[in-house]
Parts: C-alpha cells; sequence; structure tokens
C-alpha cells in the first residue's frame, strides 16, 4: 500500500458512509489524486511524490488552481482533513488567511478598514480573497492598521534586512501624498469665470 | 484581472485558436494561450516551485497523465477540479472532474471532437 492508498483507507475507516476515489497516475512520477465526498462536503487531494500533499476542502477550483493548503506527511494531512470534514469548514489560501488573521488581531472590521483606506469594504474582501498583491499595496492594508512593513531574509547564520521593500513602502505612502498634493495645487489653479469674478471684485 | 476574467479570456483564445492536428500541437496550445494570459493579465511570475500558493493558474503538465479506459486515442490529464481531455487528433475536452460536465470543447483539425 503506498501513501496515498493507506490515506484513502484512513479516510474509508474514519468515514465508513463517505465516497472515496483513487485517481491514479500514469507516469512513475506522476501526481495521484483522491476525491472525497460526504454529505455536501468535497475534498481532493493532490499527492505528489517526494514533495507532499496538496489539500483542498469545500473549495471549488478554477482551472488550471492548485490546491489551497499543502502538507508535508500523512499523519499532518489527515489530521486536518478531519478538522476541515467534521466542522464543514474550508481549506484558506494561505495569503487570504494571512491578511485576514492580521486585520482581525487589530480587531478592525472589513468595512472600518475600507472607511480608513477610503475604498468601499467590497475592495477589501476582495483584497483579502486574492493570493497575491503589489508590495504597495499591502503596505497600505497594513499601514492602515498602524504596523510598518520590514521584510527580512531569514539565513541559518543570521537575517537580511531587505530595505528595497521598505523604500518600495516609503515611495507608495510620498507617491500617494504628491498625487493629492498635485490634485490640490490643480484645483486651486483652475479659474472659473464665476471665481475670477469673484477674485477681481467685478460683478 | 480576476481568475474568473483570466478563464474567460483563456478560453476565449483558446476557441480562437487555429485547430490543433494532433495530441502534441493541443496541449502545446494550451499551455502557450494559458501561460500568456497569465502573463499578461494576472501580474504573477510563472513559478512551478511557487504554484502551490502563488495563486497564477498553471496548465496540464505531463505529470498529470492519464489513460482513458476504452479510449486508447485519448489522454486525460487531472488537475484540481478538472480533467483535460486530449485526442490524437487534436482535439479538445475540459471537464469538471466530479461529475464529469463538460465545459470547454475544441474540435481537432479533422473536425471532429476528443471521441469521435
Amino acid at each position: 500500500m503506498n501513501t496515498m492508498e493507506q490515506l484513502a483507507h484512513e479516510l474509508r475507516r474514519a468515514y465508513p458512509g463517505a465516497r472515496v476515489g483513487l485517481d491514479e497516475r500514469l507516469r512513475a512520477d506522476g501526481h495521484w489524486w483522491l476525491d472525497f465526498s460526504l454529505g455536501s462536503n468535497r475534498a481532493e487531494i493532490e499527492w505528489i511524490p517526494k514533495q507532499g500533499f496538496g489539500v483542498s476542502v469545500n473549495s471549488p477550483a478554477y482551472f488550471g488552481e492548485r490546491s489551497d493548503e499543502f502538507y508535508l506527511t500523512v499523519e499532518r494531512t489527515l489530521e486536518r482533513l478531519k478538522t476541515l470534514i467534521d466542522s464543514g469548514k474550508r481549506t484558506e489560501r494561505e495569503f487570504e488567511n494571512f491578511v485576514r488573521a492580521i486585520r482581525e488581531s487589530r480587531k478592525l472590521t472589513q468595512t472600518e478598514l475600507a472607511r480608513r483606506l477610503k475604498i468601499k469594504q467590497a475592495s477589501i474582501s476582495k483584497m483579502e480573497h486574492r493570493s497575491d498583491m503589489h508590495i504597495s499595496t499591502l503596505c497600505a492594508y497594513l499601514g492602515k492598521l498602524g504596523a510598518d512593513v520590514e521584510i527580512r531574509a531569514v539565513f541559518p547564520d543570521g537575517d537580511v534586512k531587505i530595505i528595497e521593500f521598505e523604500a518600495r513602502c516609503s515611495a507608495a505612502k510620498t507617491k500617494k501624498k504628491k498625487v493629492q498634493l498635485r490634485k490640490r495645487a490643480k484645483s486651486n489653479s483652475v479659474r472659473t469665470p464665476e471665481r475670477q469674478k469673484h477674485e477681481t471684485g467685478s460683478s | 484581472m480576476t481568475k474568473r476574467e483570466r478563464l474567460v479570456e483563456f478560453y476565449k483564445r483558446l476557441s480562437l485558436a487555429p485547430t490543433a492536428k494532433d495530441h502534441d500541437e493541443a496541449f502545446t496550445l494550451i499551455e502557450t494561450i494559458l501561460n500568456a494570459v497569465e502573463d499578461e493579465l494576472s501580474g504573477i511570475p510563472y513559478d512551478l516551485a511557487a504554484s502551490q500558493t502563488d495563486g497564477r493558474l498553471y496548465p496540464p503538465s505531463p505529470m498529470f497523465v492519464r489513460k482513458v479506459p476504452g479510449h486508447p486515442t485519448v489522454l486525460r490529464y487531472r488537475q484540481r477540479g478538472h480533467s483535460t481531455l486530449i485526442g490524437q487528433n487534436g482535439a479538445i475536452e475540459i471537464r469538471i472532474a466530479e461529475t464529469n460536465e463538460m465545459i470547454f470543447s475544441k474540435h481537432g483539425a479533422d473536425e471532429k471532437g476528443v471521441f469521435s
């Protein structure tokens, strides 16, 4: 019994009423798939030999999307699957999980953060569901939560602080300020006929 | 662009592309078009090592291949939620893995489908 067959066996034992199907690989180095369904729960597990398990639970996929979460061992994969199946919850994409968790840790709602960023709540929701983000957007998001952004490369023999990213964050803030100042200057320089009359005192 | 919008663009370009005359041409067509759409519209660089979490859409890989019982001229590529079937005649079908519902099809250069 290989690792994926072991996982299928464990799932069948834990959930006797479930449908567990194995989609076997053709190539020796190919990926296996396991499809699980029980009531309204759906799970797809991808086994990449020598790498680990991609897990997606109750999370419909677009064509070409990879798994939501990734685990190295069959034990950890099974544990996570059981947690999600028993609770009926879905897997989280790592990035989405991380930005939302930070906001929630500051006890801010999407609506309040949207007000601070002067954007719509729907934009915050969209931002939190994206799997990637511009550094400048992340800086703005975290900045409004009261954080400074610092990025470090962590090596076994020490860390390297990547100043380039801080410069970009500062540049994003500065650029935003410059744009605001330019807009203000432009609106001040516009001379409508009414305004000209008012300024010259003519009637 | 969102994933949904990028996929609409992918299916549009794949539909409009010239038909493929064999399996390899069809496989390359899917790969080339999806990578082009993602390069232009996702803002996420192609990086297979980061593909599990980067949010980019990736085309089928030879690692995903399977045979289709009873249809020796068809190969199936399994990905999350979907299977891509490619015929020896260059025809393409994309189906939902769970229901087998077909969501995209394109004839080969012989004007026949994957199973005909």
